[in-house]
């Protein structure tokens, strides 16, 4: 099938709900109205209020109330409006979740998800990239995927991970690319670097909206985690040049 | 023929509303609430910070010199549950002074954190509860998230969670609270009010008189008890959890009392004006409790008394022997641990696989592109 990345995204959670009673989804308007860029649109008619949860205004409880249901084996999908708001749920997140295995030998299996990046006429706080504060963070796994294929597939493997993900939604690549997406079950790990295109000169590591603007030899990581990416394979240690794009951000 | 009946839509939520508050005459322009109150007294003070000649200090104002009210008797508890209790408590408070003994002899690495005066509140909460049990303001979603857990797997359960007078001013708190009350979860709060958020007296947390009004806030009952008073805490717990169990939501129990040490070991709370501590030394829980038992109830001689204490010395004296011989964790093991790596965990659900709905629409809706987007 042709799908937009956020029709890759929908029918990935879709799938992981109809799989695996334990994943539910829990976010602001992301019931009847079917969420604000309509990710979950369909998913109370299909799996019920029960599983798909509407939420006060209120990020450290949507995040701390999906740690609590992880601790009980259950696989949340927590979704962000936006992810600028991730500042809301910092320390939820930080302190809470991802120190759980590490000190209390409890895996917080969930995956909090939204859109992020620019280019929309957003503003300041609907355009933001966060994703450096969580790749900072010890004991979080963090994802960006750049193509509608990789998206259904990482999506998928963020929610069957027993660590909790960090899922970065490129609202620019929502509806303006679209990738031929197989109708079943697949998976793309997590961790796990794709060459795009081969090359010489050196490597230029990009992720999400970066790679629409990566030049040269271009590598399309899927997601941030592996910066660890230069991995046992990469051809940087080969080359001995890489260069990482992100999501352009501008100093004045 | 027979009429099909629809299935009603089951509510996520709850439009609960507090179960004290009547019905209003269309006249009245004012509406009143009421907050259960356990407590045999009904103390008034508070705590301002005044000048002093070159320094600045906390005074106390309001009455303090009350006589100590009797124990409440509880409504549930039997007699051998009121003397395991006690004994819980006493293990308490003779574990704490054991910490700091060691603590003083150079051997606890890190700080230790006392809960003096406090030991009713703690031992016979707990004892109503079978089920998840913690102690942070952040960690109150998460409690709440418990619950829906459970919930979701088929179970309504009662989950508990302390915070203090100080921890309950966090955001965190407000939001969790409010979400468990609004999807109806088993959360009993307890917020132990011992006066002292660190070196800040609860007079400078919060302006409301008693925290259990807070729970009108949320929609949820509140209730008032004595926290050095082993029986009314045990029954405001018991009737929350039965209530959380029974699927109606979470409670609010404030519980009165002084913390009669420092925040921590290195803190000599030389901020709390002395009348404040004369005031509830007179009140220490372990104190009432063992008057309770042996004087009043008779329910434990002198002789039965002595062996109890014995018992817990000796119970004490052979943990803390094991504490001291042991061996101190290898540096290496700090390190690692972070990830939940392949065949680490098998993560099941803990109350039972949640039922699902199966039957699929027969056309999903269309999707409206989002106004974002456009």
């Amino acid at each position: 099938m042709h799908l937009t990345y956020l029709e890759a995204i929908r029918q990935g959670i879709w799938e992981e709900m109809e799989r695996d009673p334990t994943v539910f989804c829990i976010g602001e308007d992301i019931g009847i109205y079917g969420g604000a860029f309509k990710v979950t649109d369909g998913f109370i008619d299909r799996f019920g209020p029960e599983r798909v949860i509407d939420t006060p205004i209120a990020e450290s409880a949507i995040v701390g109330a999906a740690f609590g249901a992880a601790l009980t084996g259950m696989r949340p999908v927590a979704e962000f409006q936006f992810m600028d708001f991730i500042g809301c749920a910092f320390n939820q997140i930080t302190n809470m979740v991802a120190k759980a295995h590490y000190r209390w030998g409890a895996p917080a299996p969930l995956v909090v998800r939204g859109p992020s990046g620019g280019n929309v006429h957003g503003g300041p706080f609907h355009s933001q990239n966060p994703e450096m504060y969580f790749v900072h963070t010890p004991g979080l796994k963090v994802v960006c995927p750049a193509t509608a294929y990789d998206a259904k597939g990482l999506i998928k493997s963020a929610i069957r991970d027993n660590n909790p993900v960090i899922f970065f939604e490129h609202k620019y690549l929502y509806r303006r690319i679209k990738d031929d997406v197989p109708a079943d079950d697949y998976i793309v790990p997590l961790g796990e670097a794709r060459v795009a295109r081969a090359g010489h000169a050196g490597s230029v590591l990009a992720a999400a909206g970066g790679i629409l603007s990566a030049q040269g030899q271009r590598r399309n990581p899927g997601n941030a985690k592996a910066l660890g990416l230069l991995a046992a394979n990469s051809e940087p240690r080969a080359s001995g040049h890489a260069t990482l794009v992100l999501s352009p951000y501008s100093r004045v | 023929m027979a009429k099909k009946h629809k299935p009603k839509a089951k509510h996520s939520g709850s439009n609960h509303r507090p179960h004290s508050a009547p019905k209003g005459r269309a006249a009245s322009t004012t509406r009143t609430y009421s907050i259960l109150d356990y407590r045999l007294e009904k103390p008034s003070f508070h705590l301002r910070q005044v000048r002093d000649g070159d320094t600045v200090r906390y005074e106390v104002t309001g009455t303090l010199d009350g006589a100590v009210p009797p124990i409440r008797d509880s409504k549930y508890l039997s007699k051998q549950q009121c003397i395991e209790i006690y004994r819980w408590m006493l293990l308490n408070r003779k574990m704490e002074a054991a910490l700091e003994n060691l603590y003083k002899q150079g051997k606890v690495v890190g700080g230790v954190y006392f809960g003096l005066g406090q030991e009713a509140c703690s031992c016979a909460s707990a004892y109503a509860l079978v089920a998840p049990i913690s102690t942070l303001g952040d960690l109150i979603p998460v409690l709440a998230g418990v619950a829906l857990g459970a919930r979701l797997q088929g179970k309504n359960i009662a989950v508990m969670t302390y915070i203090g007078d100080g921890g309950q001013s966090t955001g965190v708190t407000y939001e969790g609270l409010n979400f468990a009350a609004v999807q109806n979860l088993g959360l009993v709060l307890f917020v132990e009010n011992n006066l002292w958020g660190y070196s800040t007296p609860a007079d400078m947390q919060f302006r409301v008189e008693d925290l259990a009004e807070r729970a009108i806030a949320y929609g949820i009952p509140g209730v008032i008890a004595d926290g050095t008073d082993a029986c009314q805490i045990y029954d405001a717990a018991h009737e929350a959890c039965e209530r959380a169990r029974r699927g109606e939501g979470p409670t609010l129990i404030e519980a009165k009392m002084m913390r009669m040490k420092g925040h921590a070991i290195h803190d000599a709370a030389e901020y709390v004006p002395k009348p404040l501590f004369e005031y509830w030394k007179k009140r220490d829980p372990i104190a009432r409790f063992d008057n309770y038992l042996v004087n009043v109830k008779k329910w434990l001689t002198r002789a039965e008394h002595e062996k109890l204490v014995a018992e817990v010395d000796a119970q004490l004296e052979a943990d803390r022997e094991f504490a001291v011989a042991s061996p101190m964790p290898k540096p290496e093991t700090a390190a690692g641990g972070t990830c939940c790596e392949p065949g680490c965990h098998d993560i099941k659900p803990k109350y039972g696989v949640p039922k699902v709905r199966t039957e699929k629409v027969s056309s999903a809706r269309r999707a409206q592109a989002a106004l974002h987007l456009k």
